[in-house]
């Protein structure tokens, strides 16, 4: 097992959103950001944006309210997973997620959340400014990933739920 | 499924809407935004109406491309007649806005007539509805769009918003787009006020598929790779176009005093790389799609302007505010910047205007009781305080906010002569007395005398792509000068099919007339591959005049003549101060537009479109119309 995060450099995302239209793409065949499993958060007024996607938590809430047990630690890159077949979209986990990394594709009625495209995510190819890394050697710096973190859900917060 | 997306009409006196599909050959005809928003107006106002008037019909479109994968194809074109021309008027913009517009299944929006009471249109997916907007109705651009995003819930809906100066009918008002985004010429931001209408907001998920999804997607992922690599661009994300302040001004091409100077002594210190060096720059930002993020965001951390934050600055508001009014200090002109998008004023007809009152004062024709702060040039406190006057139309600002054109009519004593503007519209930071086919470009722009419609950079033959290109385009290396008055009209009209094109796709023109890794061809594959339709390099530059000709003729059609292809009276009558010999003279103007005319096919006395030019672009019908058969 080989543990795999994203890090996620807010000083360089531009929110050009590119990473919304290659996510879509790649799961959808259509450009579509409500389809996204990766959402750009801004604070428009100050030009900030930042990448938001599935944190992949240790004791995952989204995994926790789910009543049919339809989210699982897989071993490959100890991430949280979804079992599809097992999902009956009642949308209990996009409220537990408290970085809003948890979606519902209204459509076909199941929930959806990044999962690190298999080890090889799509939205890394795509961001020109560099704002998203796959790590899997874990040196990041605790100090950045919180304030990463911070970032992220103070933008969670201010926004309406 | 939505692949172009339908035309949204909204009627703002009954608060009616409907929608209508593009008419079937529109799509390919005109592609999208900037040729559609054309013939939307053709067919929509009547000759003769006012700016303000209810019938004057409000148009904003996004491009075929907007909402895909496709590189920087966020902009939006916003069409109507001006107040500042009393013409045919196209605007474009950035941000996000444009995205939204077209996940929400529209690519066009025509807003007819005027509401009793402030209101904003509020778009997401099915539901178009006319909101109350009184309670932000005077507020400033950032404020009214936090207010905004407020009442919908969500951070994530983009706003095209007026300031107090779109409300109180200044006629070169603004339109932001997504807060920071100025699609700012041609007072259209004061159409929106005249209709009372203070924003539009748009969010959508309904996702865009393209005909053929893989091979769209391939081909768009292809050209991104390609463009960081392109000449240009990396600057453009380094510097922003603030990075051109120092090499204009050391080319001697930097407008400065109202024109009556190219070059200012400091240029470093109203400079891109400044802004980074001396820690204004926060953040690169990013329109929709975009790998090359030139825009800028500034703040100022100490001294008088603290907590200072603002969108920008771009080159041609250094060059109109710095350069025009002579003013100094970065600061005071980020301070002039962040008003000026609050407000949502033009930065570049305010440079321009205040300018020119600052000649008029210093040549004493200006009333001695002014007050504080006095006009002379390079005062900030006077640039600042006139700003918000003219957003507010008080005091002087009441005079300054008609436009130079009008407001040098008003005074009369010659100052017309120092007027730098043409058809009402203040030119642009080019000076096209040593800039040949920049002056041919600025001449016959249907919106008057700015850069935002040919471009032709490559003029300057400053790289080799640009040499390559003017190669290309005249046969010979040699005509990459801008000293030359030969083979302008090829330029111009390569440069004008180019740029209609990178508009109706809702491209920006970073990819494509200032560098050029999206070329026609790879325009037309693009739409071949989005359409399912095949679509050749000559069907695209065909698109381009199409719309250079409709846009004539809705000009015609307003009382344009070829009298109005000209420039100001100072590039025409006055030599630039930087280069000996050289200014834009009647008579060298005359033989460029000759051969422009007939190059486009145009009848050489009048300078209108012949039958069978326009028949040749399906364009008989416009011409009976006009009386050309």
């Amino acid at each position: 097992m080989k543990k795999t995060r994203m890090e996620i450099s807010v000083d360089r995302c531009t929110g050009c959103r590119s990473c919304e239209t290659a996510c879509s793409f790649l799961y959808t065949g259509t450009y579509n950001p409500a389809l996204s499993r990766v959402r750009v958060l801004s604070e428009q007024a100050i030009c900030l944006s930042a990448p938001s996607l599935c944190m992949h938590c240790d004791d995952a809430p989204c995994a926790a309210a789910c009543p049919e047990d339809a989210l699982y630690r897989e071993q490959e890159r100890d991430t949280v997973a979804l079992k599809e077949a097992d999902c009956v979209g009642c949308g209990l986990c996009v409220e537990a997620c408290p970085y809003g990394a948890m979606h519902l594709d209204e459509g076909r009625g199941v929930a959806f959340k990044c999962e690190l495209c298999g080890g090889d995510p799509e939205c890394i190819k795509v961001c020109a400014p560099g704002a998203l890394r796959l790590v899997t050697d874990f040196q990041i710096d605790p100090a950045r990933q919180n304030a990463v973190m911070k970032a992220v859900q103070k933008q969670l917060v201010a926004n309406d739920r | 499924m939505n692949r172009v997306g339908q035309i949204l009409h909204v009627e703002l006196d009954s608060g009616r809407s409907w929608r209508e599909p593009i008419p079937e050959d529109w799509v390919l005809d005109y592609l999208g935004s900037r040729g559609i928003n054309a013939r939307l107006l053709w067919d929509q106002l009547a000759p003769d109406t006012d700016a303000y008037s209810p019938e004057n019909p409000l148009i904003l479109g996004a491009g075929l491309l907007t909402g895909t994968h496709a590189p920087s194809s966020g902009r939006i074109t916003i069409t109507s007649k001006s107040p500042a021309t009393g013409r045919y008027f196209k605007t474009s913009g950035g941000g996000q806005w444009g995205a939204q517009l077209r996940y929400a299944g529209y690519s066009s929006i025509v807003v007819h007539g005027r509401s009793e009471e402030p209101v904003y249109l509020y778009i997401e997916d099915d539901i178009v509805e006319l909101r109350p907007a009184g309670h932000i109705w005077g507020k400033d651009v950032p404020t009214a769009d936090a207010q905004l995003k407020a009442e919908a819930g969500r951070r994530s809906v983009q706003t095209v918003c007026i300031g107090p100066a779109g409300e109180n009918l200044v006629r070169f008002a603004s339109v932001m787009c997504s807060v920071h985004h100025a699609a700012g010429r041609g007072g259209l931001g004061a159409v929106m006020g005249s209709k009372r209408l203070k924003a539009i907001v748009a969010s959508g998920t309904r996702g865009i598929e393209p005909a053929q999804p893989r091979e769209f997607h391939e081909l768009v992922s292809e050209i991104r790779d390609s463009i960081p690599g392109a000449s240009g661009v990396e600057r453009y994300y380094r510097v922003g176009t603030a990075g051109s302040v120092i090499p204009v001004s050391e080319m001697g091409a930097f407008p400065s005093r109202n024109f009556t100077r190219g070059r200012i002594e400091n240029p470093y210190a109203l400079s891109g790389q400044r802004l980074i060096e001396d820690g204004y720059l926060k953040r690169r930002v990013a329109c929709f799609s975009c790998p090359i993020s030139c825009h800028r965001y500034t703040e100022v951390d100490e001294g008088r302007y603290a907590g200072l934050q603002t969108g920008g600055p771009e080159y041609e508001t250094l060059a109109a505010i710095g350069g025009l009014c002579g003013l100094d200090d970065l600061e005071d002109i980020l301070k002039a910047n962040e008003l000026c998008n609050s407000l949502g004023l033009d930065t570049i007809s305010v440079g321009s205007v205040v300018g020119w009152f600052m000649e008029c004062y210093q040549r004493g024709i200006v009333e001695e009781d002014l007050g504080e702060p006095v006009p002379t040039w390079g005062n900030a406190e006077a640039v600042i305080a006139l700003v918000e006057q003219i957003a507010h139309r008080r005091g002087s600002g009441d005079l300054l906010a008609e436009g130079s054109a009008r407001a040098s009519q008003a005074i009369g004593q010659d100052s017309y002569q120092w007027a730098v503007q043409a058809r009402g519209l203040e030119q642009s930071s080019v000076d096209t007395r040593a800039s040949k086919a920049y002056a041919l470009a600025f001449a016959v722009n249907p919106r008057g005398p700015d850069h935002l419609h040919a471009q032709p950079m490559a003029e300057m033959g400053r790289h080799t792509a640009a040499i390559e290109l003017i190669e290309k385009i005249t046969g010979d290396a040699k005509y990459a000068t801008p000293r030359s008055v030969e083979k302008r009209a090829e330029i111009v009209r390569w440069h004008e099919d180019v740029f209609a094109v990178t508009d109706s796709l809702g491209l920006c023109a970073f990819v494509s007339t200032s560098a050029y890794p999206v070329t026609p061809e790879l325009m037309g594959r693009m739409v071949s591959a989005f359409t399912g339709e095949d679509i050749s390099e000559e069907h695209v530059m065909q698109v381009g005049r199409r719309t250079i000709n409709l846009e004539r003729c809705l000009n015609l059609r307003e009382g344009l003549t070829s009298a109005d292809d000209k420039l100001p009276w100072r590039m025409m009558n006055e030599e630039s101060p930087e280069h000996a010999g050289f200014s834009n003279s009647a008579a060298e103007l005359e033989v460029m537009l000759y051969e422009y005319y007939a190059l486009h096919g145009w009848d050489t006395a009048t300078g209108k479109p012949t039958a069978a030019t326009l028949r040749e672009l399906e364009l008989g019908d416009i011409g009976a119309e006009l009386g050309i058969t």
